[in-house]
């Protein structure tokens, strides 16, 4: 095969591209790079620098003091709790919902499908959402982080795209070979689906991570409590809409003990994004292409 | 012994209460007589604060307050009933408390919480929604899990306290003299729904916003602290043009600020100046103007502009955040600004104004007086919070002998600061000593850090007790102190139907608000001619302006028996 020469055109084009991509890069990672730094500086420099690039001190006392801190611990293991045992069973009630849902032969398959597609336009609202959760006692309960969540229609879809294009003369064969539906699903559809498998998961995990919201409704007392709502409320106090007593302009909490706890709640989940992003890609054009 | 302390401690804490008002209104000295001392007694607390503003610099407080100290020798009336005994401490209870935004706790805070379990059988745990609490308080209430007690604003108080979700309070109030001391009488009315009282007012001062300048840039520029118009604008000339910090570069204003705690744009200062601020209305004989389609609001708006438009104001005025206000403060990018109070004390304790700005010197002003000689800070809400009872929490007396105790003196030591020994020292003699930490570093007058505070446990302020702990050594406690005060004395420009509220009020002025926002930034830019200022007015009542104006007024007049109508804007 001949030797394909580039163009001057195509030579600059690729430089700029190039320059053009590492500037995105760099204002992605600039904020990271801001609050890394942050966390080790002292609140003075954190302030004087109009562009915080390097610290102006090597300290670990804000990482200290968080560790430290009353609550902090605990909410970290609350949250790893939740983010891994709501996304096995996110997962389990997931993929099976999805593989029945998949069967063309299923009796009444448009209907049920109708029914799940309408959750994501519409809901109960608010007050009976938790008036639900209430009554089947999970207020208070590390439970109403994860069952009231635990299928997402959205994730549910995608998945039953991707297995509906798995060829059908597979589970027919193995129906031949005398296996049962839970065989056929557990043995031939889940190895198929490991692409879709590692997507909906990541997209369990991040958002189990991740979420505030049902940690603030369903919890009163402070047991459960994820990460999320710690950091919430350190970062809300110095802000002025926090403003209830006559002192309050002024922060109790120091920017750069802040900027520590938010590296210690980004970190986990950060640092397995990028051993799940080949799949993630993959995943998501499979299953929405084919669909 | 340690009882009998704590009851010496009592005695001693409302002795010198009494004592800094009359050192405060009288000659200063420490000598007050028994006879002055007796009649300061049956004043209430907010005499005490008001008369307090007589000391109007640091040094005149210091000097009450430690003739506050000697006068607690000599004269010591016990007004105050004394902190239930250890020993006796009822049966402890769980109740839950409702804030809206929880602090950091820490083991230092826990020691308010064991010290109000033990003598007021009361185990609290708070439940709090962040930046979702008015919706986690409406699942709470609606779920049938109201809590136990309820620290709330105004506003959803009433909403609540209509739908019957809180204990009467009305009658049972007057079994306890603390509180019936404590609220001024200006603030039942305002906690009073269909006729009866289901909540404990907090006090607050009206007087927050504060003017601050550069003192170094001042002085390098030979400048004094503007007082008059013509003063202010020269001074926002110099430190615009005249390179103030002598750097060489043209790189600063002499305007800037941050937003208020609805994100309105801080030009309190210039609507003291024309008594007219864009939320208010005011009563003048029986005619009520509404502020924001008023001459004066126009003016100031004028006024401001013609800053605006000599490039005296940073031009980021209107966008910025907190961050970059203060990250601009302590870069030294301008000379002024209009804040809270405790601003010009934030930039040293949490900005780290003094190690980034070598020899700089932040400095309070008195509000400048205005071309036409008025002058004045917009006031904020001399309510704060609300405290009220859930209508099914068994044993509200518990929780008002809690409250009653919170507004003693030592109480309210023990509730904000600490408990004795740790947030606060009070010997013998009766020298009190705050360990309450203004360091940048968070460091304790004992040496250890803290981060977080009990304040969460003080459910009502002591306005006349707070200035206390703002008297100390470091610069971040000086010029906290130096903003109190400030804030405090410059003169205010009311709101007359401060507290009013009705159905129109609720559902209009949102939009209206939004509306009279866009159109102040675009005076102000130059986006709008103030030629159209009429155009404005018009689509302010076509919003609704004047129906809301109203019901306010149908308010007002029931409530103070007047007869006041609104000025024929059409």
């Amino acid at each position: 095969m001949k030797s394909y020469r580039k163009t001057p055109g195509e030579t600059l084009f690729a430089a700029l591209n190039t320059l053009f991509m590492a500037f995105i890069l760099l204002v992605t990672l600039y904020p990271f790079w801001y609050i890394a730094v942050g966390s080790v500086s002292s609140v003075a420099h954190i302030f004087s620098q109009g562009m915080l690039l390097w610290p102006d001190q090597l300290s670990l006392a804000a990482y200290e003091f968080v560790i430290g801190t009353k609550g902090v611990s605990s909410a970290l293991g609350n949250s790893a709790f939740i983010t891994v045992a709501g996304t096995l069973l996110s997962m389990a009630l997931t993929t099976m919902g999805a593989y029945v849902l998949s069967k063309p032969y299923l009796p009444g398959r448009k209907t049920m499908t109708l029914f799940i597609v309408v959750t994501m336009l519409f809901n109960g609202g608010l007050i009976p959402f938790y008036l639900v959760v209430k009554s089947l006692g999970m207020i208070d309960t590390i439970w109403a982080m994860m069952i009231p969540y635990a299928i997402s229609t959205y994730n549910m879809i995608i998945m039953r795209n991707f297995l509906q294009a798995v060829p059908r003369s597979l589970e027919e064969s193995a129906m031949v070979d005398g296996a049962r539906h839970f065989t056929i699903f557990a043995k031939i559809y889940l190895p198929l689906s490991m692409p879709v498998i590692a997507t909906v998961t990541l997209f369990y995990a991040v958002g189990y991570w991740n979420s505030i919201i049902p940690a603030i409704y369903f919890l009163n007392r402070r047991d459960f409590i994820p990460i999320q709502v710690i950091l919430r409320e350190v970062l809300i106090q110095s802000r002025p809409e926090a403003l209830q007593f006559i002192d309050s302009a002024t922060s109790q909490i120091s920017e750069n003990i802040k900027m520590a706890l938010v590296v210690i709640t980004v970190a986990p989940i950060a640092v397995i994004y990028p051993f799940l992003q080949k799949y993630f890609v993959k995943g998501v054009m499979v299953g929405s292409i084919k669909g | 012994m340690g009882m009998k302390r704590r009851l010496m401690a009592l005695a001693l804490g409302a002795a010198m209460l009494l004592s800094m008002a009359l050192a405060a209104c009288g000659s200063g000295g420490a000598g007050g007589s028994t006879t002055a001392a007796s009649e300061a007694a049956t004043t209430t607390a907010a005499t005490a604060a008001t008369t307090a503003e007589a000391a109007d610099s640091s040094e005149a407080a210091t000097t009450a307050a430690e003739a506050a100290t000697t006068a607690a020798e000599t004269a010591a009336p016990q007004t105050e009933t004394a902190a239930p005994d250890e020993a006796a401490g009822p049966e402890s209870i769980p109740v839950t408390v409702f804030i809206a935004n929880a602090r950091v706790e820490s083991d230092f805070s826990n020691l308010t919480k064991e010290y109000v379990n033990e003598n007021f059988g009361l185990d609290i745990s708070f439940i709090s929604g962040v930046d979702n609490w008015q919706q986690k308080y409406a699942l709470l209430v609606s779920g049938g899990d109201i809590p136990s007690f309820s620290v709330l604003p105004a506003a959803q108080y009433y909403e609540y306290a209509s739908q019957g979700a809180y204990a009467d309070l009305t009658d049972i109030r007057n079994n306890y003299a603390n509180i019936m001391g404590y609220v001024t009488d200006d603030l039942w009315p305002r906690v009073t729904v269909d006729g009866r009282i289901y909540a404990i007012p907090g006090r607050n001062t009206a007087g927050k916003w504060v003017v601050s300048y550069r003192q170094d840039w001042l002085d390098n520029l030979g400048l004094k602290v503007p007082v008059t118009y013509d003063e202010y604008v020269e001074v926002m000339r110099a430190f615009t043009e005249d390179d103030p910090d002598g750097n060489g570069a043209n790189d600063t204003y002499g305007y800037s600020s941050n937003t208020d705690a609805y994100g309105n744009i801080i030009l309190h200062m210039f609507y003291g100046m024309y008594g007219a601020a864009p939320e208010y209305y005011h009563v003048v004989g029986d005619e009520v103007e509404i502020d924001a389609v008023s001459e004066g609001y126009k003016q100031a708006l004028i006024t401001f502009k013609d800053l605006y438009d000599k490039k005296y104001v940073d031009p980021e005025v209107f966008t910025q955040k907190g961050e970059q206000f203060w990250q601009k403060l302590v870069q030294g990018k301008f000379g002024s600004w209009v804040g809270w109070w405790s601003e010009l004390s934030g930039a040293y304790s949490s900005y780290g104004f003094e190690e980034s700005q070598p020899g700089g010197v932040l400095v309070s002003g008195p509000a400048v007086i205005g071309p036409t000689g008025m002058s004045g800070m917009t006031a904020n809400d001399p309510m704060d919070t609300t405290v009220a009872i859930s209508y099914k929490f068994e044993d509200p007396d518990r929780v008002l002998k809690y409250l009653d105790w919170c507004t003693t003196d030592y109480g309210y030591r023990v509730s904000r600061y600490g408990v004795e020994g740790k947030g606060f020292t009070l010997d013998a003699n009766g020298d009190l000593d705050y360990l309450y930490s203004r360091d940048p570093d968070r460091k304790m007058a004992d040496g250890t850090t803290v981060e977080g505070d009990p304040e969460i446990f003080c459910f009502l302020n002591r306005i006349d007790l707070y200035p206390q702990q703002l008297l100390g050594d470091t610069i971040a406690q000086q010029k906290a102190y130096e903003g109190y005060v400030s804030g405090r004395d410059n003169p205010l420009l009311l709101n007359d139907f401060l507290g009013l509220t009705s159905e129109e009020f609720q559902n209009t002025m949102p939009d209206i608000k939004k509306y009279v926002d866009e159109m102040l930034v675009k005076f102000v830019l130059g986006d709008e001619s103030f030629d159209n200022w009429d155009a404005y007015v018009k689509e302010y009542i076509r919003l609704g302006g004047l129906e809301v104006a109203e019901s306010l007024l149908a308010e007002y007049n029931a409530f103070y028996g007047a007869s006041a109508h609104i000025k024929n804007y059409q």
